[in-house]
């Protein structure tokens, strides 16, 4: 029989509609993989925050573990309701042993700290969960996915019922996920219940008994395994906000605009010998995720070349490090954007044509605010900035609107060659949307566009042409043909 | 182990006390004084307003006697005197005593209020029972002669038709309990379905799925006439207006305590002002709802089933709606597990 250990009814955070959780309601059972979809800000990191304490709801009822937390009070942090989010809350100079058991909150525990006995409990652990992690490592020696593994191990530790993953799957490469979700079973066979939050619908769907979708705060439609829809899922997901579809078409052209040639770099690439044209749009995918981005990174300086020549432009090129690749015209974008972020207290269109105000100034110092002035009312509805806000600082703005103007900004800056590593991962189909319209503009301004990513779905849709790379060998995968 | 006393009792025995000993001090100090004042060890004058002193501090004791002991005593006494006179225009003073007082009396009411509600909403039903009972049994003749005809003629389908026809009028007429077990819930959800499938051909399809490992599901106990008006609603107000073909999933699920029914389809959904209109409806206590005008909206059959669910089972229980417009609704139906009497 089914346990019910977390309801939530009749949630609402925020004072005045909209509201941020406006009439939400979730029901989690023992031992129950729940996913629970999402876009950018419908709620997800809120539930988060209310479970770590730090949030509180306006009206309706929590039921935790038979506890009932009324509205107006905060949710008391409970060591069997574990969060883990993308801030790792993991010691970095401890090792996984003490990190899992002299961390861990349920025991009493002596004065002393018996480094034989953790160690062999945690020997224990490990050996039924992750047997390729030793309780000896440093945390700061470990892989994502590892630090993940010992973090989900501590729950363990601490008797977790319930624990709340915020999507981690965006980090791991084909087999870490694999062994991610081997994990995720032997703990809902333990009776473990998990509560996934994510962006879109991914690898967790095969094992999930329930995907909630959730839209403005609204728990829109509750599916089970037996009833889920796709299509319906990302119907339910946009509501009445559809995107528009990216209009494909390739801009590729035959001028040559990088070329490798017997290029090794890093652990994993090798032999590389391939043409990127202008106007083109090329993915690098890898099931690891290892080679595709050792490549990528070695034309802005970031991976060792240790073989092999690199012609840009017809002549030879040597990368340094970025600011040498930008230089050269030659764009990056990161996977994660916190260093190329927007400046916050600058409004949007000193942070759209701060790159280029060099380009509209006169006399290489003097801004002629006209030409700015001109070009932002150009791009104001591109980005869907309102005109009341023409003079905000960014930070008002959502997560839409600041990858917009951090997209547009790239595309003013018109590069000859831009790198994007991974750039779908943490991205809902509505951001989605807004990278494929820039790179679609990009490419059409004759810009090269390399694009890396583990999952060939996030690449599909955009490239001209996708190069697999499979332990030694490359793969051409012409999506045009 | 030590008694606990309330405010009021602690507050009582406490100014009692202080009173008590006040009185006592005073009769001991009279005592001594006049002692001394007869061995000449005290004045006449200093005697006199010694003595004055005393009955001005008796009078301040008694002072403190009256307002925190006979007061509140008084206060008790008219409040049960409003309790024997049935009145709900209570104005009660603001204290510790009658602040509890108000927060029983309003329970009180309250539950008055909700059982009449209750009888109302029971005269209604019954009523339009009645009123769909000119003759049941006219009815059921009627239908079982037009099926056997239909088998006579090979018309397997009207028979059908009939059949799931007179078995939904008989579980809908038929005077049973207001409660009925699920099992009887999902027979008469398929009949209707039958029924509406035989009209709309092809337009939609129905599936329930079950989430009960314990197969306890079936003896669960649920009001009679919940489940269709929700599955009524998600056709004519959810897949009928659909172009193309619709899909209705009916999700049982049973926990320790709950029993949750939720009906989805994948209809044209409803705008956001009309499930704003409809969640703020839902969310009214039943009692307050009025029932003399009936609006014929899509919102009336959900009103009616919150409404009886929230009577029988308490606020926390109910339904919970949600709905896009144009992709679908999902109704969610909680109430608590009780399991069907073995006899």
């Amino acid at each position: 029989m089914k346990k019910e250990i977390l309801r939530m009814e009749n949630i609402y955070a925020g004072d005045s509609p909209p509201f941020l959780l406006d009439n939400f309601h979730l029901s989690v059972n023992e031992g129950e993989i729940v996913n629970l979809i999402g876009l950018s800000g419908a709620g997800k990191t809120l539930l988060l925050n209310y479970f770590n304490g730090s949030v509180v709801l306006n009206s309706g009822r929590t039921i935790w573990d038979r506890k009932v937390f009324e509205a107006g009070k905060a949710f008391h942090p409970d060591p069997r309701l574990a969060c883990i989010g993308h801030k790792s809350t993991l010691v970095e100079k401890m090792t996984v042993a003490e990190n899992i058991f002299v961390l861990s909150r349920t025991k009493k525990r002596g004065f002393f700290i018996q480094h034989r006995n953790i160690i062999y409990r945690t020997k224990l652990l490990l050996s039924e969960y992750a047997p390729d992690i030793k309780p000896n490592m440093l945390v700061d020696e470990l892989s994502q996915f590892q630090r993940h593994v010992v973090a989900l191990l501590r729950a363990v530790e601490n008797e977790a019922k319930l624990i709340i993953i915020d999507d981690i799957f965006q980090f791991y490469g084909h087999h870490e996920i694999m062994l991610m979700i081997k994990l995720l079973m032997k703990l809902k066979n333990n009776n473990i219940s998990i509560l996934y939050e994510s962006h879109n619908e991914n690898f967790i769907i095969n094992i999930s008994d329930k995907v909630v979708i959730m839209r403005r705060g609204m728990n829109v439609r509750t599916f089970y395994q037996e009833d889920y829809r796709s299509d319906l899922a990302t119907q339910l997901l946009l509501g009445n906000d559809i995107p528009k579809v990216v209009q494909r078409s390739t801009h590729k052209k035959e001028e040559c605009r990088l070329e490798f040639k017997n290029f090794y770099c890093g652990d994993n690439a090798k032999n590389v010998n391939l043409k990127i044209h202008k106007g083109e749009v090329i993915g690098f995918y890898d099931l690891e995720n290892k080679a595709n981005k050792e490549i990528a990174l070695s034309l802005v300086g970031e991976c060792e070349i240790k073989r092999g020549h690199l012609y840009y432009n017809e002549e030879l090129y040597i990368p340094r490090d970025i600011d040498y690749a930008i230089k050269h015209n030659i764009g990056y974008v990161p996977r994660s954007m916190t260093h190329v972020n927007l400046v916050d207290n600058m409004s949007f269109m000193d942070n759209l044509f701060l790159p280029v105000m060099k380009k509209t100034s006169k006399y290489h110092f003097l801004n002629d605010y006209s030409v700015l002035k001109f070009l932002c009312k150009e791009y104001m509805e591109e980005l869907g900035v309102p005109e009341k806000d023409k003079y905000k600082k960014v930070k008002v703005f959502d997560t839409y609107i600041r990858k917009s103007i951090l997209f547009t900004r790239w595309v003013l800056f018109k590069p000859q060659i831009i790198v994007f590593i991974e750039p779908c991962s943490n991205a809902d189909i509505l951001m989605q949307n807004i990278i494929y319209n820039a790179i679609e503009k990009l490419a059409k301004q004759g810009c090269s566009v390399i694009i890396t990513s583990p999952y060939l779905t996030d690449l599909k849709p955009i490239c001209d042409r996708i190069i697999i790379t499979n332990e030694d060998r490359f793969i051409e995968l012409n999506i045009n043909k | 182990m030590k008694k606990k006393y309330s405010g009021f009792q602690r507050r009582v025995i406490l100014f009692s006390k202080i009173s008590f000993a006040g009185l006592i001090a005073v009769s001991v100090s009279n005592v001594v004084l006049s002692i001394c004042f007869v061995n000449e060890k005290l004045t006449q004058s200093g005697y006199t307003i010694l003595l004055v002193l005393g009955c001005i501090f008796l009078g301040v004791l008694s002072l403190l006697f009256l307002q925190y002991v006979i007061k509140p005593i008084r206060v008790l006494e008219d409040t049960i005197e409003t309790l024997n006179d049935e009145s709900f225009d209570y104005k009660l003073d603001k204290d510790s005593l009658t602040d509890s007082l108000t927060r029983i009396l309003d329970k009180y009411k309250s539950s008055i209020e909700r059982e009449h509600a209750e009888i109302v909403l029971r005269q209604e039903s019954e009523y339009a029972q009645l009123q769909s009972q000119i003759n049941p049994h006219f009815l059921y003749n009627t239908l079982e002669v037009v099926r056997g005809q239909a088998l006579i003629d090979d018309n397997y389908k009207i028979a059908d038709m009939t059949e799931a026809l007179a078995k939904y009028f008989r579980y809908n007429i038929g005077k049973d309990n207001d409660k009925v077990p699920l099992s009887e819930e999902i027979d008469n959800v398929y009949n209707y379905i039958k029924i509406q499938q035989y009209r709309f051909a092809d337009k939609f399809s129905f599936h329930i799925y079950v989430h009960d490992d314990s197969k306890e599901y079936k003896n669960c106990m649920i009001p009679k006439m919940t489940l269709q008006p929700i599955v009524e609603n998600a056709i004519f107000h959810g897949i009928e207006g659909k172009i193309g073909q619709g899909t209705i999933d009916l999700h049982i699920v049973t926990t320790e305590e709950r029993l949750i029914v939720s009906v989805a389809d994948d209809g044209i959904g409803m705008n956001e002002e009309t499930l704003t209109q409809i969640n703020q409806s839902l969310k009214k206590h039943a009692i307050v709802l009025n029932y003399s005008k009936k609006k014929k909206q899509n919102g009336i059959a959900l009103e009616n089933v919150n409404n009886r669910l929230k009577l029988l089972f308490g606020k926390e229980y109910g339904i919970n709606i949600s709905s896009t417009w144009m992709v679908g609704t999902e109704v969610e139906i909680t109430i608590p597990k009780v399991l069907m009497e073995a006899n």
